[in-house]
């Protein structure tokens, strides 16, 4: 089920008034009513793949239950990595076959070796790559006795399924949501109307931003050899305030929605345009995603560590990982790599964590530096942008070359008026709102609350009449 | 019990708040969404407005070539009484079949006992495509508003709007929607798609030269006659008979375009032949006047032409009436 298609528009308001009003009383109810509309929400798109995260329940349930009754380290281990290579396993089957026997293939046919490849005709079913990383963190955390396995099956299904993020994140630590099961959840006006104000803004991201980003993103990225460098330029301009849209908008509905229900999910993205180097970028960007990787992946591996080099392998590992777990394609990988080389320069020079603030923290506009700053890294990310875009390293790389010349300067024969003054008015009120947990959080409290109101009814107005073609969330696939 | 109460008091006060407030917010924003829907027209796009007229007792039903060339305003000039309506659409969304059938059932006022019915014919309204694996519930055009949208007289039509009206609803308002050429697009209350060119010669012939090109891609596409399709194309004739007369009718297109449609189905116009005695229709072929027209892109004829022959069509039944 979409966030904004009709179906949800109609599955929220049920699923709201039995949680707060049938079974209100009672936690457990609630959480089996959360466990039933989750699977609802996921079978919705495919019914069949419901045993998958039945079966991943199910293995990382068990895993902490055992977990918990020995202390032999070998049997530990033995746990830790049953779950490790179910989940991995699922993950690898479903997202990497085909990319692997295909590459394999290659590899043979580049020594003149020809053979027949294998592939399947396999479905990735949406959100894998979350919900196996949810419960790979909770076998993880009960091993390294950072917490405390569940003994309540409802609870720890729910955490694991829970519907608002279940497909597209954030990936949330079950040493934050799984507690949020056993407490009773109790009805605020305030967090509820919050919440509305993170849907409604996560809405206007995806469909008014991404959606019509896309359309004219699609068009330059398809025909690319058809157009000027400016027009290249724009279409990567395009597709990168697409991803941002798409992917932070499905963020807020999901944390939005959670708020309704009683739950507060991390925030995932902290207004990753703004940054003022690429460090400061992956600080904000997909945060529930990095900070997954660096806990589990980057800090075993050594982390900041040892010697330089052991840190550049690790960035390096850590970079390629995370482009691979993207998507089966070698676009993700070079799309990492190429973060991995941005990011190297200001761990050599230990400037990796120079800007942790918020940019002009206390002024209404960046100093010049600043500015020139942002302007450098935004250009960086929309390059790497292109990788993510592209159908394949050589698409991706001739678009780059034709971007870079001199007819870059002219002017780009696709440039939608409408669209270039949302965009602006969205740069606006992001950089506005950008000490805040999401853009309009408190934006604009300082107006009388019937002006508030009617800022709130423009923005579903132009939501309504601006927005795009309705377009699947990009980060269903990964 | 004190503390429940209370607990219990705020959680009412609270979440009534809640409902009511949000409540109003929504009204408020529907009955805008609703105002801004009202505005949909023919401007809309070119189906819109057929689904929301109300149920008629004579139709033009085909492909848009019929949608486009046939005009019932001079048709109804001719023929006094037949009121007939333009209930065609296109080739991707009307060849023959149930979803089409139904969606006419629903159109049609059911007690019409004298309505006229022309129901263009041309070799893609009768075929099935590559893979396409066609039984009586399975169409690939289920999935399209002529399959979905169950309730066809409906203003504003909300089922067709928001589900298939494919533009920013903004454009509902500016009607400024989807332009290809620079062309006038519309369509009229008595169903007819006006699409008005601004031509030259040259235009014109490349026009038809790149449709040719994209028909000659589209009949690769395509597997042949559908014994289906046909099935249903002479359950539609049948359903249309206890209504009143039933005209079959091929259109005259390019005859480089005619040429590609022999290859889909070689001996169409016998096939016809065979149908329309079989039903006890008269089978109109104009493809033998294709020189005498003139089309905007190689099969859809032009307004003047389109007007002409409506004249002609009306006159033609005017006499197999008598």
């Amino acid at each position: 089920m979409l966030f904004n298609s009709i179906d949800f528009a109609v599955f929220l308001p049920i699923v709201f008034v039995l949680y707060w009003f049938v079974i209100q009383k009672n936690l457990k109810f609630q959480n089996a009513l959360v466990v039933v509309a989750s699977y609802v929400f996921y079978g919705w798109w495919d019914y069949r793949f419901l045993a998958l995260i039945l079966f991943s329940t199910l293995v990382d349930y068990s895993v902490g239950i055992l977990l918990n009754k020995t202390e032999e380290l070998t049997r530990r281990k033995l746990l830790l990595w049953l779950s490790i290579s179910v989940n991995i396993g699922l993950l690898g089957f479903f997202k990497y076959y085909n990319f692997f026997v295909d590459n394999f293939v290659q590899a043979f046919s580049f020594f003149g070796q020809e053979i027949q490849p294998n592939t399947l005709n396999i479905i990735l079913p949406v959100g894998i790559s979350f919900y196996t990383f949810q419960t790979l963190s909770y076998t993880i955390d009960v091993y390294r006795k950072k917490l405390e396995p569940t003994k309540d099956f409802v609870a720890f299904a729910a955490f694991v399924s829970f519907f608002p993020q279940l497909v597209a994140g954030p990936i949330e630590r079950a040493s934050n949501l799984l507690p949020q099961f056993y407490k009773k959840r109790v009805f605020n006006y305030a967090n509820a109307v919050d919440g509305l104000r993170q849907i409604l803004w996560g809405l206007f991201k995806k469909i008014v931003i991404a959606d019509n980003c896309a359309q004219f993103a699609n068009v330059i990225f398809n025909n690319h050899t058809e157009y000027t460098a400016s027009t290249l330029f724009i279409g990567a301009v395009f597709f990168t305030f697409q991803i941002y849209g798409d992917f932070s908008g499905y963020s807020d509905i999901a944390i939005g929605t959670s708020r309704l229900f009683g739950f507060h999910l991390k925030q995932n993205f902290a207004f990753p345009y703004f940054s003022r180097d690429m460090a400061e970028f992956w600080r904000r960007w997909h945060m529930s995603l990095s900070t997954w990787f660096r806990d589990y992946v980057y800090i075993p591996l050594g982390g900041s560590r040892g010697s330089k080099g052991r840190q550049i392998r690790n960035v390096f590992i850590i970079f390629l990982v995370s482009g691979f777990w993207h998507g089966a394609n070698w676009t993700f990988i070079v799309w990492g790599a190429l973060n991995a080389i941005y990011f190297l320069p200001l761990l050599i020079l230990n400037r990796n964590r120079l800007n942790t603030n918020v940019v002009a923290e206390y002024s209404m506009l960046p100093s010049l530096k600043e500015l020139l700053q942002i302007a450098i890294t935004f250009l960086l990310t929309i390059i790497a942008w292109v990788f993510f875009r592209a159908d394949s390293v050589n698409q991706a790389i001739d678009y780059l070359k034709r971007m870079a010349n001199v007819s870059l300067f002219s002017v780009p024969s696709i440039r939608p008026t409408f669209l270039l003054v949302l965009l602006f008015l969205f740069i606006l009120i992001e950089w506005a709102g950008r000490r805040q947990q999401y853009a309009i959080e408190k934006l604009w409290f300082r107006f009388p609350r019937i002006v508030r109101l009617f800022i709130y009814y423009v923005l579903v107005m132009i939501i309504f009449l601006y927005g795009g073609k309705e377009q699947e969330f990009i980060y269903f696939q990964f | 019990m004190e503390e429940k109460n209370r607990n219990s008091f705020i959680f009412n006060f609270n979440m009534k708040r809640f409902i009511v407030h949000i409540g109003i917010f929504l009204a408020v924003v529907g009955l805008s969404c609703y105002v801004v829907l009202y505005q949909a027209d023919g401007a809309t796009d070119a189906f819109y407005v057929k689904f929301t007229s109300p149920k008629q007792q004579s139709l033009i039903i085909g492909s848009s070539r019929a949608a486009q060339g046939l005009h019932p305003k001079v048709i109804n000039q001719n023929l006094p009484n037949a009121h007939i309506y333009n209930y065609a659409f296109s080739r991707v969304h009307t060849p023959y079949g149930k979803p089409y059938l139904e969606s006419i059932k629903e159109k049609l006022e059911t007690n019409t006992t004298n309505g006229i019915f022309i129901v263009e014919v041309n070799p893609w309204s009768i075929s099935s495509k590559k893979g396409e694996e066609l039984d009586d519930e399975n169409f690939s055009e289920n999935a399209s508003y002529l399959g979905k949208v169950k309730n066809v007289t409906a203003k504003p039509n909300l089922t067709y709007l928001l589900n298939f009206y494919g533009g920013r609803n903004v454009e509902i308002i500016t009607k400024k929607g989807t332009n290809y050429h620079g062309e006038t697009l519309f369509v009229h209350d008595d169903g007819w798609f006006e699409v008005s060119l601004k031509d030259t010669e040259q235009k014109n012939k490349n026009r038809i030269k790149s449709t040719l090109g994209s028909y000659k891609k589209i009949r690769e596409e395509y597997k042949g006659i559908s014994d289906v399709r046909l099935d249903y194309l002479e359950q539609t004739i049948r359903f249309l008979k206890k209504h009143g007369d039933v005209f079959l009718l091929r259109l005259p297109i390019d005859t480089r375009m005619m040429r590609i449609e022999d290859t889909l189905i070689p001996d169409f116009d016998v096939q016809m032949e065979i149908l329309a005695n079989k039903t006890e229709v008269k089978y109109l072929n104009l493809i033998p006047k294709n020189r005498d027209y003139h089309y905007n892109d190689g099969h859809h004829l032009n307004i003047q032409d389109g007007r002409l022959l409506s004249k002609s069509i009306a006159d033609s039944i005017q006499y197999y009436k008598k």
